[in-house]
């Protein structure tokens, strides 16, 4: 029996402008059998999405929202279609309809008041700074220290910062944080689909950064390095964006750190997705981890660019998670190694990776790269 | 609509015994953004304007732009300087009497309080001002022909209520999930949109009855409320632990 | 004078509490507690106002009042108040109460305060001197109404005591007739459930975003300390408890006992909420969550660990006193 489906001419027009390699798909179905949401009994049928796209039909599903971005899809995907891309135009439609979940309009409000996804006070955002002597950027620097929103205010991953003002300060980075005036990068605008507040926002983010003078922008998050990389330059960005695990392991080859204090430990090391498969950094944070006296580095099954995601990614670190977590099957991962430490080098990774271990029970030490860096600076 | 002060950012001068809302970021009263959502979406349905009406002073401005990104069709801004100092009374009969003026309305929806004073006196002021009905704390809105059926919250439930129009309601905070702004929409809100500013003598206003003239009641003070002294002791230990020390904690304050 | 209000032919807790205050008003002022009460088929509430520190109560009897509306009660309060000129009114700050009282202190051109957590006679000139706090609850100020008559105020349930019932006392009943004009707004429809009044508790188990998956395991610890339970604004809004449990400066303030807070950073509107309270436990897994100084007792802890320890420990303990 075959049913009449209504198509939406305009709607195709605006997804083939927006994704025409859309048209590659051949509807094969990797993307949705290698979706790590499967594992999670809550899981969007992403051929069937990237099938609607392609048919320009107007879908009202939710699915969509469910993705965290993780891109396993495209990096599997015979055809190299850009699903993430595919995926993100839906959601700008559907967002400029009305259709987005509720939950990620209220974070755009809190961005837009408040310079941060959280709401927290914008008068808060330096406080991690406090007593540490650390450099107004606005008063001219080579490097640009971006913290990030939940670095700046999450107090478990303020000593991540922490950690990684304490190691630039070792290494005589003439570096500097934009303290009360630093805004949200607007990842999460831009995985909402929303693109003419972001505009208007990164506008204000690049004319911030070119008063620091500083040539080279430094993230915490790789969120945010992403953003600042490959969606900042779209708007005329002329800065360099780095990764913090990238300048820092240059810091080591240069000799400008060493690490004298041993840890002997063994350490599994979780590839953050916007790190590895986005822009396939792998090598500093694995260097940096194994530079470290006493440091046993053990791989997990998912590694490197088949890295399983946290969970975090699109948005989703401010929604709620219906269904197995994601980060439980990644912990899991991480135990059966036999590693006592899980280090990443991600803040959302961190935070989902630290409630699954409380939630599972387990003893398993979440760390970021940057910490067990600067414990391996430190003289006893 | 009014544009209030973060509550966590305003600090009181122990000193002076004055407000100091210079540190503050100001946002749209978040129960008016509540009332302009519910408006947008009586207009989705039934068409007509939505229009913002604010008293306050010209720093208000952009933020009642947000409103019009939001979707409004108008805005109108009661600034003068005899307006200052206002306690309810003469901000509600400020208010009404400019509604007056604007005229041709079916409803006219207010947000349940201001998180600033929250006192919640404007809108049944207003409603006694213009001669028409109120419901209060609606968190939902129907209108059919001329006649609005509301749902209002009440202490354990909720009854819904049908009165004609025009109507005045209070919206209760969090009914609904305002829309974010449309960002194209607001940049033509704050490079051609004309937004009308109308002043006392605009309005025709008995001056004994606006500001600080207009006001019955006086403050006397500021007072911060001292936090009370707590213990702040820590339990520790393994959960268990923990559990058992709470345990014996709840007795012993119930034995009190 | 004061304005009562009452369900299911008792007086409204709120009621009894400014009857309470107003009694301690009038004699400083040494004059009498004028108590209204308007509805339907009134039976003994005037007797009940009276016990609790009425010393006359006027009853206005009539169908139209069976329910409230604003037109209905404004008109008929505005006549009693315009005929009897009492100094001073009080309501309590209850949806009704700041619905009506607002509309009526423009109808009477007065003056009115709201939610008021204290309020006293000032010396020197007998002034109503009213505490209205502000700002998320922690900054109050202190208003009087000089001029205008009567100065009326909405009270914040839950603030004041509950005086003493005196089954002996006396007082003067009278039965008002009022009009009550044209009433265009109509009830159709009321759902009201038994509700949990949370100011009547000795313990409040209170649940924060950071315990809002785990509401069944901390209703039965609630239920296993005789207590009830209370959240923070994010979880009524997301309907998981009535709002007449919300704790904090848009939902009730609290005094119970002990309040088990559990997954509550300590947002000042929250802790305005119970900062009456007389023993505060607090657990939350974050060591710097500001909740810690407003606690007399702190726990850094998960409370997916905690729950189910409390609940056996519990369970052990009913176990042995059976």
């Amino acid at each position: 029996m075959t049913t009449k489906i209504p198509l939406n001419e305009e709607l195709w027009d605006r997804l083939n402008e927006a994704v025409a390699p859309m048209a590659l798909c051949y509807q094969c179905g990797v993307c949705t059998a290698i979706c790590p949401l499967s594992a999670t009994g809550n899981s969007p049928s992403v051929r069937k999405l990237v099938r609607s796209a392609q048919a320009g039909l107007v879908t009202g599903s939710s699915d969509a929202w469910l993705c965290t971005t993780c891109k396993l899809c495209e990096y599997t995907c015979p055809r190299g279609v850009p699903i993430a891309d595919v995926l993100r135009a839906l959601r700008t439609i559907a967002f400029s309809e009305r259709k987005a979940p509720a939950r990620f309009e209220e974070v755009l409000w809190k961005i837009y008041e408040n310079g941060n996804p959280w709401g927290e006070s914008k008068l808060a955002r330096a406080k991690w700074t406090e007593g540490l002597g650390i450099k107004d950027a606005l008063e001219g620097v080579e490097v640009l220290l971006y913290t990030g929103c939940a670095s700046s205010y999450d107090p478990r991953l303020q000593k991540v910062a922490k950690a990684l003002s304490s190691i630039l300060k070792v290494a005589n980075i003439d570096f500097g944080v934009l303290k009360t005036e630093e805004k949200c990068c607007g990842d999460a605008v831009y995985q909402s689909g929303e693109d003419a507040y972001l505009e208007e926002l990164v506008t204000e983010n690049i004319a911030a950064f070119r008063k620091t003078k500083a040539t080279a922008v430094v993230s915490i998050s790789p969120h945010c390095f992403n953003m600042f990389k490959t969606i900042y330059p779209k708007y005329g960005a002329k800065f360099r964006a780095v990764h913090y695990t990238q300048l820092v392991s240059e810091l080591l080859d240069e000799g400008k750190l060493s690490l004298t204090q041993p840890s002997e430990s063994a350490i599994t090391y979780h590839d953050p997705c916007y790190l590895s498969r986005y822009h396939g950094i792998e090598e500093p944070p694995r260097k940096l981890l194994e530079s470290i006296k006493g440091v046993k580095l053990l791989e997990m099954g998912n590694s490197k660019e088949n890295t399983l995601c946290c969970g975090g990614g699109g948005g989703r670190i401010f929604q709620e998670t219906e269904g197995e977590r994601l980060s439980n099957v990644r912990v899991r991962e991480a135990i059966e190694t036999g590693a006592q430490v899980l280090a990443t080098a991600c803040p959302y990774c961190i935070q989902n990776f630290e409630d699954s271990a409380k939630t599972l029970g387990k003893s398993m030490l979440i760390s970021d790269v940057a910490e067990l860096v600067a414990k391996a600076m430190r003289p006893e | 609509m009014k544009i209030v002060p973060r509550t966590d950012e305003v600090r009181f001068d122990a000193a002076t015994k004055t407000l100091d809302r210079s540190g503050a970021e100001n946002e749209i009263n978040e129960p008016d953004k509540n009332a302009l959502e519910m408006a947008l979406q009586l207009k989705q349905k039934h068409g007509g304007d939505v229009v913002l009406l604010s008293m306050g002073p010209p720093f208000f401005e952009p933020h009642l732009r947000l409103g019009i990104a939001m979707g409004a069709d108008n805005v109108i801004l009661l600034s003068d300087r005899a307006f200052a100092g206002a306690d309810t009374y003469p901000t509600s009969y400020t208010l009404a009497i400019a509604i007056r003026k604007i005229g041709n309305f079916d409803l006219v929806l207010c947000g349940e309080e201001s998180s600033d004073a929250s006192t919640g006196q404007v809108p049944p002021g207003i409603a006694e001002w213009l001669g028409i009905p109120q419901v209060t704390y609606v968190s939902q809105i129907e209108v059919t022909e001329n006649v609005a059926r509301a749902k209002r919250t009440i202490k354990g439930g909720y009854e819904i209520v049908e009165a004609p129009l025009p109507l005045l309601v209070s919206v209760e905070l969090g009914c609904n999930s305002p829309r974010f702004p449309d960002f194209k929409r607001k940049r033509w809100a704050e490079k051609e949109f004309k937004l009308t500013v109308w002043t006392a003598s605009d309005l025709e206003a008995e001056p004994g009855k606006i500001g600080s003239k207009g006001s019955h009641t006086i403050v006397d003070e500021l007072i911060q409320l001292p936090i009370p002294s707590r213990r702040m002791e820590q339990i520790s230990g393994s959960p268990e632990e923990e559990a058992t020390q709470i345990i014996q904690k709840i007795k012993e304050a119930l034995s009190t | 004078m004061v304005y009562l209000e009452h369900s299911g032919g008792q007086l409204e807790r709120v009621s009894l509490e400014i009857l309470g205050k107003a009694h301690q008003l009038a004699q400083k002022l040494t004059t009498n507690v004028t108590a209204v009460i308007l509805g339907c088929n009134l039976g003994k509430l005037g007797e009940e106002a009276i016990q609790f520190g009425a010393d006359q109560v006027l009853l206005a009897n009539s169908s139209g009042l069976e329910k409230y509306t604003t037109e209905a009660f404004t008109a008929a309060l505005g006549e009693i108040v315009r005929e009897r000129k009492p100094e001073i009114l009080l309501l309590g700050a209850t949806h009704d109460g700041r619905d009506l009282a607002g509309r009526l202190a423009v109808r009477l051109n007065t003056g009115l305060t709201a939610h008021a957590v204290q309020v006293e006679i000032e010396p020197e000139t007998n002034l109503l001197l009213c505490d209205v706090p502000g700002f998320g609850g922690s900054i109050v100020a202190r208003c009087k109404c000089p001029h205008s008559r009567p100065q009326m105020a909405t009270i914040r349930p839950g603030i004041f005591q509950i005086p003493q019932r005196d089954p002996q006392r006396q007082g003067s009943i009278e039965n008002v007739a009022v009009s009550l004009g044209e009433v265009t707004t109509k009830v159709v429809e009321r759902s009201v459930k038994e509700t949990v009044d949370i100011a009547k508790a000795e313990i409040i188990v209170i649940a924060g975003r950071g315990a809002e998956s785990y509401l069944d395991a901390i209703r039965k610890v609630s239920s296993s300390v005789g207590g009830v339970i209370g959240v923070t604004r994010p979880l009524a809004d997301k309907g998981l408890v009535p709002r007449d449990q919300q704790v904090g400066s848009t939902g009730y303030a609290v005094a119970p006992k002990v309040a088990l807070v559990l997954g509550a950073s300590g947002a000042a509107h929250f802790v305005s909420g119970i900062r009456d309270a007389r023993s505060v436990i607090s657990v939350n897994k974050d060591p710097e969550a500001p909740i810690k100084s407003y606690a007399d007792y702190y726990v850094v802890d998960g409370i997916e660990r905690l729950l189910p320890a409390l609940l056996s420990s519990l369970e052990r303990m009913q176990g042995r006193e059976r």
